[in-house]
């Protein structure tokens, strides 16, 4: 393709042609299946790597749209499966004793109308950790030819599967804390001990890799602002929230958005 | 790939497979919070992020019963950017809903999973394919892509004339264009 169609076919796209030059572009389109690729393969970029578009596919009766819409209609059971996940998930806890159930309802109302404000920003808070805090973005813990390789296979290992208490024993016993570690080794221990609410610990390794000096470091504030959202304490998260998206640190972006959904 | 990834991965897909409904819910309680979250926060509600979880977790599953497929991230992290495309996907919808686009017709729920996963292939096909070109391509096609002007394109990255930039443009889509071309999965999906 030359620059000259490229461009034509980009004025087509944004809909900046005229009537009579769109005339052209849909004729050539219908004589030159060529070209006729070339405008939809470029609508599949924009459309693709737009935030906001997404790229539908036009031919819904090619034989590979049929061949899955098969195997998903093969797919009762897991259709159910999911149903009841949903319906256990959504489900309210479990009654015991009728009696014990309406006193501790009483007291629960009693209890409510003393802590309403505190007891809402504290669900909301746990929402917001949960959701962003994101483990899956980390940078692996092994990289060819650190020490200690299989020491921080296997911790890594012990942390994917949520094992926080036993990674932490061996990051404990099996790496030397007086040195300095790697900002993933801080990240992955500091992460651990907030999972499992070891918050002064937590709070001591983001702090340890925030004064590292190293270039990760800006991460630990981060990581602090989501410990202190799960210690409930919001104007602490906020102050370092704040500060984030002031100097456009690490995840000022996201920084910015959590602050929103704290106001 | 990070063996752990795979060994992961493979226990929550052969729990798909099987409809194992132990691990399933596991898998319900830990990755739903932040799907809804996501959701909630971009015009959904929670109805449509419970469909949206659904939809991706059932996709998942049919693809790799039919052809294998490889997740190269952890399965948490694939799942989340399945459920983001498919909500990005639900919102388009409804605006062609809205103008009335001729390419739109009310498809049955099957049928539309089923191009859900066709568009889901093509999305991981571009996506992994502009990770191979120059840093400097990437930067100019997102900027593009972001529909930053040519004028602005062009102070960005320092470049002469508005010419050049365009240019630039073009020699850095003209090489993402050839890569996902030449990518053996573009065949099957070329037709579409």
């Amino acid at each position: 393709m030359n620059i000259n169609d490229d461009i034509l076919i980009e004025k087509y796209l944004d809909n900046t042609l005229s009537a009579q030059e769109k005339e052209i572009v849909v004729t050539r389109m219908e004589n030159d299946p060529i070209f006729k690729e070339k405008v939809s393969f470029e609508k599949q970029l924009l459309d693709t790597f737009s935030k906001e578009k997404w790229s539908f596919i036009e031919n819904t009766n090619a034989t590979s749209v049929q061949e899955y819409s098969e195997l998903f209609k093969k797919e009762g059971k897991l259709k159910q499966v999911l149903k009841e996940a949903k319906t256990n998930y959504n489900a309210p806890k479990k009654k015991t004793n009728f009696n014990w159930y309406l006193y501790a309802s009483a007291a629960m109302i009693v209890l409510l109308i003393a802590i309403v404000p505190f007891v809402n920003k504290s669900s909301s808070s746990t929402e917001l950790y949960a959701s962003y805090l994101n483990t899956t973005e980390l940078p692996s813990l092994s990289i060819r030819g650190n020490e200690n390789k299989d020491v921080r296979t296997k911790a890594q290992h012990l942390f994917e599967q949520k094992k926080y208490k036993e990674a932490l024993v061996i990051f404990n016993s099996e790496l030397d804390l007086s040195k300095k570690q790697t900002a993933t080794v801080y990240l992955y221990m500091g992460i651990a001990q907030m999972e499992i609410n070891q918050f002064e610990k937590a709070v001591h390794t983001f702090d340890a890799l925030i004064n590292s000096g190293l270039m990760d470091a800006p991460k630990g504030h981060w990581y602090k602002a989501l410990l202190y959202l799960k210690m409930k304490k919001i104007k602490d998260s906020k102050v370092i929230l704040n500060s984030i998206s002031s100097k456009k640190l690490y995840n000022y972006q996201q920084a910015n958005d959590l602050l929103k959904a704290l106001d | 790939m990070n063996i752990f990834y795979m060994k992961n991965n493979l226990y929550f897909l052969n729990a798909l497979l099987n409809g194992s409904s132990k691990e399933i819910q596991e898998l319900y309680n830990d990755n739903f919070p932040k799907v809804k979250y996501f959701v909630t926060q971009n015009k959904g509600q929670i109805a449509d992020a419970e469909d949206v979880f659904n939809k991706a977790l059932l996709q998942i599953t049919v693809r790799y019963r039919k052809e294998k497929f490889q997740i190269t991230t952890s399965f948490e992290a694939y799942l989340f950017t399945a459920c983001k495309n498919l909500w990005r996907r639900e919102l388009n919808k409804s605006k062609i809903k809205v103008t009335n686009d001729p390419f739109y017709e009310p498809k049955d729920d099957n049928t539309d999973l089923a191009l859900g996963v066709l568009e889901q292939k093509r999305w991981e096909l571009f996506h992994e394919n502009i990770k191979l070109i120059s840093d400097n391509c990437k930067k100019v096609l997102n900027l593009f892509f972001a529909k930053v002007t040519y004028g602005d394109i062009m102070k960005e990255m320092n470049y002469n004339t508005e010419t050049v930039t365009r240019q630039r443009v073009f020699r850095c889509k003209t090489k993402l264009g050839e890569l996902i071309k030449k990518d053996q999965r573009y065949n099957s999906l070329r037709a579409l």
